[in-house]
């Protein structure tokens, strides 16, 4: 009930100040266009968080200075401490990244963030900024008007910074104008008490507008216009820097345990900081005024900047240190849950919100309903896994595994790859339409790819019931054929593992291919296997019937899996692997390499000599 | 010369077919690089390899050899492309 009626009441009490105050409706309406300016500037640089921001950030967080410097540097540009917070949670969250790389960023971003009062104070405040606001305006809403979405991205960036500039103005303005009515420094209170009650006044500030940025702005032209006392705009600038956490910890809400410890990480961070900063803010006034008049800093707006940066300085001095402890700590309070196979992993709320990190997520989680339905068919199978991806020979391998194990293969489908794939379905109907036509083409292939995952799991099913039979059969030669069943399924998920751990180095397809080729030799029928088993009593036709199915069954699981496997380990996100599955031969070209085999038996290898030459 | 040149090069730059087929092209051609790599070892590695290894080893070569015959396939139809968009 009280939730419902707080916005309207807020709009009241607005709408009250206005009648009031011109002078209030112009601060209102400049802190509405700045914040309307932060969101052009944030979903302008979501245009371009897809691969190049992505490949950046993997690069940029394997070492924790590189984490660091990446915060500073992209909060420095962004000029937004909510998006990249957003953003990194999000990535962590589809585990692009890891949670130490996570905290590097958020503490760079603390530090990058302090950038935005320099701006303001150094610069802002000094020039009229609507001059600079308009041009960039006009050339921002010509360009969101075009078709590619890089220019639309710079569109709504360079309406981001106008709209920032306009509010800027007319907060300015307003400040200046309401001095002469109303003067709002006489409410200012000193002391102890004032800097907690002042603290406690930013915090709430940032909470309701959920960007520090907008808060540090109003305190800036606050006390440019004699407003506010600069002991208390420090102390709003402090409780906006703890505030500014709310926007991550609602971020966090959505996401995995990895998200909820990198947003605590964030809050540990900013409230220490808030904390070290109202016990020893006598002595960050000395350390202010010293540099000041060391470097010839004169007005107060560009003291409280450096008085901002000075205090998120100390806190990453405090702080960094401690980063693996904070991390271990976090790992140990924020307990993720066994990852139980039913549960997505890689999907949740916070992932959607890029379309690169919802797509990446997929992914992931696509390759994870792999690995769970390769334990099972392994299982059905009863080969050993250690044995299977290990250098022996696989006939080796299925000869000597012997022990018949009776896998409920309904039971484990049911509980944890139909939920599974269930899951990433939903998932990517509720993404909604991703930015471009990659990202939509790569979601199609990976739920093609869950959904081969599924009907491989399927035939193997139908092929178990014979198999387990079978493969301790009294007769030879029914138990060497379903060995050789067993063994080119084997293949397969060999040549699936290899293509799995391959590196940008190795040629996948070929290793693809070699696995359809092997695949397509095994045809009983075709080679005249069956017809001779038959003919020479050795098998009985009913016997050949069940052989005939189950070749079919393992074919059919064979190409499902490798087609799977193609989107999820061969076709990857650069252009080279791209081209690269384009090389990968078709049924057609397969058939014909089989068949100038077996006219010609084993070919001459080409020498370099007679190689075709690269051009 | 020099103009018509800088005008192939502008014209590359603002047509994003033509920079996507320049693209693919520079990417095939790093991939047919890497495969032909790959072939070398494959060789090398025959030179020392037992009887059942070489067979494995032929397989691989006979199909690395179709693929980069395929590659180098699209590669020529990239070139040719290219240059009738670029003349045309």
């Amino acid at each position: 009930m009280i939730r419902r009626l707080i916005l309207p009441f807020t709009v009241l009490i607005l709408l009250y100040g206005f009648y009031l105050s011109p002078d209030f409706k112009q601060i209102s309406a400049g802190v509405a266009v700045f914040l309307f300016g932060m969101l052009a500037l944030e979903d302008g640089f979501r245009t371009f968080a897809g691969g190049t921001l992505d490949a950046l950030l993997r690069k940029s967080t394997d070492r924790l200075w590189k984490s660091l410097t990446f915060g500073i540097v992209s909060t420095t540009l962004v000029q937004s401490s909510s998006l990249i917070s957003l953003l990194t949670i999000s990535f962590l969250s589809s585990g692009l990244i890891s949670l130490a790389g996570g905290i590097g960023i958020i503490f760079g971003a603390n530090l990058g963030t302090t950038t935005g009062a320099w701006l303001v104070a150094g610069f802002g405040l000094k020039v009229s900024l609507a001059v600079w606001a308009m041009p960039l305006l006009v050339v921002g809403v010509l360009l969101i008007f075009q078709k590619s979405q890089a220019a639309k991205g710079a569109g709504y960036v360079l309406l981001g910074i106008g709209f920032l500039f306009l509010g800027i103005e007319f907060m300015k303005q307003g400040f200046e104008a309401f001095r002469s009515s109303i003067d709002l420094s006489r409410f200012s209170i000193g002391g102890f008490k004032g800097l907690l009650i002042y603290t406690g006044i930013g915090l709430a500030a940032t909470v309701v507008m959920q960007s520090s940025h907008a808060v540090l702005v109003l305190i800036l032209t606050g006390l440019a216009a004699g407003q506010l006392s600069y002991e208390n705009a420090l102390a709003l600038s402090i409780g906006s820097n703890v505030g500014t956490t709310i926007t991550a910890i609602i971020g966090s809400l959505g996401s995995n345990q990895d998200g909820k410890r990198l947003a605590a990480a964030h809050f540990i961070f900013n409230i220490t900081t808030g904390l070290v900063a109202i016990i020893f803010i006598g002595e960050f006034m000395k350390a202010v005024d010293w540099i000041s008049t060391l470097i010839g800093l004169e007005n107060d707006t560009t003291r409280l900047a450096l008085f901002h940066s000075l205090f998120n300085i100390t806190g990453l001095i405090l702080m960094l240190p401690l980063v693996n402890t904070l991390e271990a700590f976090l790992v140990k309070r924020f307990h993720a849950p066994a990852p139980g196979v039913k549960r997505p992993k890689y999907l949740n709320e916070s992932v959607k919100q890029f379309a690169d990190t919802s797509v990446e997520a997929v992914r992931n989680e696509t390759i994870r309903l792999y690995e769970t339905a390769e334990r099972i068919i392994t299982q059905s199978l009863c080969l050993p896994r250690s044995e299977l991806y290990s250098d022996r020979s696989i006939p080796e391998v299925v000869a000597q595994a012997r022990k018949v194990i009776r896998e409920d293969i309904n039971e484990k489908y049911t509980l944890n790859v139909k939920s599974l794939y269930g899951a990433i379905v939903e998932f990517i109907s509720q993404i909604g339409s991703p930015r471009n036509p990659q990202q939509m083409e790569a979601l199609r292939l990976y739920r093609s790819a869950g959904a081969k995952i599924v009907e491989a799991l399927k035939a193997i099913k139908h092929l178990q019931k014979n198999l387990l039979v079978h493969m301790v059969s009294r007769n030879p030669a029914v138990r060497d054929q379903y060995d050789k069943i067993r063994t080119f399924i084997a293949n397969t998920l060999r040549a699936i593992n290899t293509m799995k751990n391959a590196t940008t180095e190795d040629v996948t397809i070929l290793t693809y291919d070699e696995a359809r080729i092997e695949l397509a030799r095994n045809d009983i029928v075709a080679d005249g296997t069956l017809d001779e088993l038959i003919r020479s009593h050795r098998i009985t036709p009913d016997i050949a019937v069940s052989l005939m199915n189950d070749y079919v069954y393992a074919h059919d699981a064979c190409n499902d899996l490798l087609t799977a496997a193609e989107t999820l380990f061969v076709r990857r996100k650069s252009d080279a692997h791209q081209v690269e599955v384009g090389l990968s031969l078709g049924e057609e070209e397969i058939a014909e390499l089989i068949n100038r085999e077996n006219l010609t038996g084993a070919e001459t290898v080409t020498h370099p000599e007679n190689e075709i030459k690269t051009p | 010369m020099k103009l018509k040149a800088l005008l192939s090069t502008l014209s590359e730059l603002l047509d994003a077919d033509l920079r996507q087929q320049s693209q693919e092209y520079d990417e095939l051609k790093k991939v047919l690089k890497k495969m032909k790599k790959k072939r070398n070892h494959l060789l090398d590695e025959l030179e020392s390899a037992k009887k059942d290894e070489r067979e494995r080893i032929e397989q691989q070569l006979k199909i690395l050899e179709a693929q980069r015959k395929k590659g180098i396939g699209v590669l020529k139809e990239l070139k040719a492309n290219r240059s009738k968009i670029k003349s045309g």
